[in-house]
């Protein structure tokens, strides 16, 4: 068995399917280091993982419901956030994380040999919890205001898998961006306060104008919400298949270029970082 | 007849540093516009340059030279860490995919959460590291500490451990940097024996340290560097009196 390095070998490594199965291991070993070191020699421990989500949604459950004046979507407001955030908390937490990813860990980087994307794919899923405890509260919302439950609940795993490769494809692209150019770390917060007003999580797709929307759904988070809005409270939110296409599309792209970024730079991230 | 587990052709590596204040640092100016007009002073350093090594399989090599002379550039590129500029290397039989041991310890974990954690980024399976689990633990001499976190650890444990999962991996070529400098007495020449065996079994293994002592015991070659370049390989007596025998070497 020989191996043969070379100057000038431009092929990715380590970004295939087969490099990235090898390494599920170590994505196990690395989501638990960042899971239990977050919360050790706290009082509460693990439980801050509960508490997080719900106290961002009684948050938002306090404004909705006392300040803000919202047009009748047929179901409470509330439903309507919620669902929303279930995707946006998975989203923003993540993107964040990834951002920073790779310079938090340039010991690993600058001293081992081993498949970066990992920590890439760890910092899209940082969170994962969260998202389900949200979808929890909205369950007994859902409960306490008699909305039914329906059948297409079992597809919203689809749903935030879409917004895992979502994390993914951005994630590639500011985290590798951020090896290079520090800047992104102290600007993707800013953006991503930015983006919550962007992103259809406070109103619906319904409330842009007719001739925007479809440039609107660009933004992948539109056909994510507007999905999860429809497998959750049923047939009077169901979105309009062209602007899921193209959020789709927008998506693949984003992931697509997000791949080809991070495996040209990838090489050279031990001598930048 | 010897194999060479490592053959080094040619070998350079070029780092583009920023050297010293841009000409429009001089005059005042922000540090932004001085890289917007791209007066920024940049130099190209080679690191290491013109390497040409054999490494025979099994033997126990020692990496010698000053700070700044290219060892650790010269490791970092045989784990595939970080890209030569110019020229090839060959390898016969796969490399410790990590520069020094204990890479990725994290204080706050306990003993054996960092086994785990370092040993899957070593490349090992969990099966693996499960049936070398005891061999590491007692070879490290940690079992009363396993569930504790490692930043309560004196720095003797701490290394005795990272050594003991570095050296516990099916790895055909080790790379062993300046982990064992810390350690007791009665567990240096444990670690000595361990790399020994090691060698016999066919395993070669690069050492950078500045324990002369312990690579007197240890090395059966050395390659001898400066500033980049390579001024000598061959049997480690022999580079060992050049290194030190300053008239020489200078």
């Amino acid at each position: 068995m020989t191996k043969h390095i070379r100057s000038n070998n431009k092929r990715f490594r380590q970004v295939g399917f087969s490099a990235i199965w090898q390494s599920r291991e170590l994505l196990l070993h690395i989501m638990k280091r960042d899971l239990l070191v977050t919360y050790k020699q706290t009082l509460l421990g693990i439980g801050w993982v509960a508490i997080q989500p719900v106290a961002m949604a009684l948050s938002i459950i306090f404004v909705f419901e006392h300040i803000g004046s919202f047009p009748d979507y047929g179901v409470p407001y509330i439903l309507i956030a919620l669902t929303a955030l279930v995707c946006w908390d998975f989203f923003a937490g993540a993107v964040n994380k990834a951002t920073t990813c790779l310079t938090d860990d340039r010991d690993l980087i600058v001293r081992a040999n081993f498949p970066r994307i990992v920590l890439l794919i760890n910092a899209s899923l940082k969170n994962l919890p969260g998202p389900l405890i949200n979808m929890c509260v909205l369950f007994g919302f859902m409960f306490y205001f008699d909305v039914p439950f329906l059948f297409s609940l079992l597809l919203v795993p689809l749903v935030i898998i879409a917004v895992a490769l979502l994390n993914l494809a951005l994630g590639l692209w500011l985290g590798t961006l951020n090896v290079f150019k520090r800047d992104f770390a102290t600007l993707v917060p800013y953006v991503l306060r930015l983006a919550l007003f962007v992103s259809p999580v406070a109103f619906t797709l319904k409330s842009v104008p007719e001739q925007w929307q479809l440039l609107y759904s660009l933004n992948p988070l539109v056909a994510i919400i507007e999905s999860m809005r429809f497998l959750v409270l049923g047939e009077s939110f169901r979105p309009d298949l062209l602007c899921v296409a193209v959020g789709a599309s927008s998506l693949a792209i984003l992931l697509i270029s997000g791949i080809y970024l991070f495996g040209v730079n990838e090489r050279k991230f031990a001598d930048v970082i | 007849m010897t194999v060479n587990a490592i053959e080094i052709r040619n070998l350079g590596k070029r780092y583009r540093i920023v050297s010293g204040l841009p000409v429009i640092q001089q005059q005042q100016k922000s540090p932004i516009l001085a890289a917007l007009s791209g007066r920024l002073k940049k130099r190209d350093v080679w690191a290491i340059k013109n390497i040409n090594i054999d490494i025979q399989a099994g033997s126990i090599v020692a990496i010698m030279g000053d700070n700044g002379s290219g060892k650790s550039t010269l490791l970092r590129l045989i784990s595939e860490i970080s890209d030569p500029t110019e020229g090839e290397i060959f390898l016969r039989g796969s490399v410790t995919p990590m520069l020094e041991a204990g890479v990725g310890f994290h204080p706050e974990l306990t003993g054996r959460e960092n086994i785990y954690l370092n040993g899957t980024l070593m490349g090992l399976s969990r099966k693996a590291l499960s049936n070398r689990f005891n061999d590491i633990v007692d070879y490290a001499g940690v079992r009363e500490y396993l569930d504790t976190p490692i930043k309560r650890y004196s720095s003797g444990m701490w290394a005795r451990l990272a050594f003991a999962v570095a050296t516990h991996q099916n790895r055909d070529i080790l790379i062993v940097d300046e982990v064992l400098s810390v350690n007791d007495k009665g567990f240096r020449e444990k670690s000595i024996t361990r790399l020994k065996q090691l060698a016999e079994t066919g395993v070669t293994i690069l050492i950078v340290s500045h324990d002369v002592a312990l690579l007197n015991d240890l090395c059966s070659h050395a390659i001898l560097l400066k500033n980049g370049r390579l001024v000598a390989q061959g049997g480690y007596q022999a580079i060992h009196a050049l290194y030190y025998d300053s008239d020489k070497y200078d």
